[in-house]
């Protein structure tokens, strides 16, 4: 009987140190941010730099630069990151008592350096709320910030297909259209279902993109479409966004919007 | 010994009995969240005034504010329960008010030894101000006689301020970006601000309050969020000076002692679910951001700050209780009651 009463008590004492326990939170309970991650240019033709950060008492940045996922294994970041080719970096942050950060990314594009893109006809035409800078903003090498609307590198279209019908100045080799993109899917931007590049009528080169629908962190893409290498005078980049939200979003049913901010070629 | 040691080796005791010690090791390396910086740091209470949301509903938690008897006023935008009164401790005491569908804005003025709350609210387009609980004693319509509004809905008071003589202003945050001085008949006296990127101007004045730190002559504090600033303005709505908050899209400023704190919505470039908390010193320099990294200022100028913990969503206001705590109300944070920060 008394290892009984025993027994009890401590399970009372457990109780209470629950209790007292719960008025404080403890730093498992948090997750830390994610890394802030900056790049001197996303489109480049030498080299470009990445810069991370993260002020906070004894957390580590740790990064990949092969598109895989970062995990405590992964190289420290310690200083500037100097990259000479197309690169996906992908970064998150450790720290000894809280919760890893989710993974950050951007991606940078080496380009050719005489990119020789004339003009770009858009249909239909621009939608008044984001016309940004027009056809102008898709040529100018100038990468849109994640403050979409405020920011007039972006495009923002809600309609069925888009179409650049894009001339270059000269007959050009082409063996790849990049289209740079933005999802943020709580402000109702999705990636495309489908993009789609034609030659006089002719297929010459289409993605489909089977996870437009699914749920996806607010990230700029590149949605790169080999085509058929050969010279081209005149080429049409036509988008199909996603036909309705999906049925998990507030805005189901609905036509989402598709920004854009740049055609790149290669 | 300390309680919480005690507490702390008494259950690495017990559990070591219950679990052949394999745990006891787990629950000493279990550290409670220190956030905050030099003389402003704080421990965290999520549960502090959770309800059971089935009788005292929440949508948004707008602002707060302690009372002249110590307890702790939540107003949200939920019309069963607009007003929800806690004692320190977060027990509920009372609630009241269920005619303030745009219930945002929370301001309490001692007036002859009285309590009254001035109730800034979207959707109905003024401001009602009444009594501690809850009787209405005057309306701040529209200000039709400013010249400035054709309609009733282009104005959408957020915050308002009373001066030690009555006179009140208020910030039209989410409408023309005007402030209405009034006196305390409700006689509108001036009209400045309106809508713009000037050192005048506003594109979110969302909050406002008197600032009579270290026994200056009374000024003005307005906030305009969108371009992260702080702005100093005479009485008499004359600009004086702009406080850069780099990255700090912040609400309301309150003023405790020396210090002004600000919830921040959000911060860097703005996204989603990246708030923290602000205090500024008496000289207006960011000395801590509970949540967020550490304020730095290089040149005199502060680095732009960023979020560091998800421990808030979007913090919309802080009540500071007489002995410094922080109570920190969020909008769009899935109904969740107030966070309690507890300073150390």
């Amino acid at each position: 009987m008394r290892s009984f009463y025993a027994f009890l008590f401590l399970i009372c004492l457990c109780r209470s140190y629950a209790q007292e326990a719960d008025q404080n939170a403890a730093t498992t309970t948090f997750q830390l941010s994610v890394p802030i991650i900056g790049t001197t240019s996303v489109f480049f033709t030498e080299v470009t730099e990445i810069k991370l950060a993260f002020d906070f008492p004894d957390a580590v940045i740790r990064y990949t630069l092969n598109g895989g996922p970062v995990s405590d294994q992964s190289p420290v970041y310690e200083g500037l990151l100097s990259l000479k080719e197309s690169t996906t970096v992908k970064a998150k942050v450790f720290h000894p008592d809280y919760l890893e950060s989710e993974e950050v990314q951007v991606k940078v594009l080496k380009t050719v350096n005489n990119q020789s893109i004339k003009n770009i006809e858009i249909l239909p035409s621009l939608n008044p709320k984001f016309s940004g800078l027009g056809a102008t903003g898709l040529m100018d090498r100038n990468k849109g910030s994640r403050t979409f609307s405020s920011d007039e590198q972006w495009l923002g279209f809600q309609s069925d297909s888009i179409t650049l019908k894009t001339t270059f100045s000269k007959p050009t080799s082409i063996s790849k259209v990049i289209l740079s993109s933005l999802t943020n899917q709580s402000s109702w931007i999705f990636s495309p279902e489908k993009v789609a590049v034609f030659s006089d009528g002719h297929l010459v080169g289409s993605v489909n993109y089977s996870d437009a629908g699914k749920q996806a962190s607010t990230q700029f893409e590149f949605l790169e479409v080999s085509v058929k290498s050969g010279n081209y005078e005149h080429l049409e980049v036509v988008v199909y966004p996603l036909q309705n939200i999906p049925n998990w979003h507030q805005g189901k049913g609905t036509k989402p919007w598709l920004f854009i901010d740049e055609l790149l070629i290669q | 010994m300390e309680r919480r040691k005690f507490i702390v080796n008494t259950a690495v005791a017990s559990a070591g009995i219950v679990t052949c010690s394999s745990m006891g090791k787990n629950l000493i390396t279990f550290k409670d969240a220190i956030i905050g910086h030099g003389t402003h740091r704080y421990k965290i209470d999520l549960n502090w005034g959770a309800l059971n949301p089935n009788y005292y509903p929440v949508n948004d938690c707008h602002e707060m504010v302690q009372d002249s008897k110590g307890r702790i006023l939540l107003l949200t935008n939920h019309t069963q329960n607009n007003i929800i009164v806690y004692d320190r401790s977060g027990k509920l005491l009372e609630t009241w008010g269920t005619d303030y569908p745009g219930a945002h804005g929370l301001t309490l003025n001692v007036e002859n030894g009285e309590d009254f709350l001035y109730i800034s609210d979207n959707n109905r387009n003024e401001v009602i101000k009444t009594t501690i609980d809850g009787k209405v004693v005057q309306i701040f319509e529209y200000p039709e006689e400013s010249g400035k509004y054709a309609t009733k809905e282009l104005y959408v008071p957020t915050e308002t301020a009373i001066a030690e003589n009555g006179d009140v202003y208020v910030a039209d945050g989410y409408g023309l970006q005007y402030i209405m001085h009034y006196n305390s008949n409700g006689e509108l006296l001036n009209t400045f601000g309106g809508k713009g990127a000037d050192n005048e101007l506003f594109l979110n004045a969302h909050g406002i309050c008197i600032d009579t730190r270290k026994g200056k002559k009374p000024e003005l504090l307005i906030t305009e969020r969108q371009q992260n600033k702080l702005k100093r303005f005479t009485m008499n709505g004359d600009f004086i000076e702009n406080i850069d908050l780099p990255g700090a899209f912040i609400c309301r400023p309150v003023i405790k002692n020396d210090a002004v704190y600000l919830a921040t919505i959000w911060s860097g470039d703005g996204s989603e679910g990246t708030g923290f908390i602000s205090v500024l010193n008496g000289d207006n320099q960011m000395i801590s951001a509970p949540g967020g990294c550490e304020p730095k200022y290089v040149d005199g100028r502060l680095s732009p700050m960023y979020q560091a913990l998800k421990i808030f969503t979007h913090p919309h206001d802080v009540c500071v209780d007489d002995d410094e705590n922080l109570y920190v109300a969020q909008w769009n944070s899935g109904k969740t009651y107030p966070i309690k920060l507890n300073r150390i």
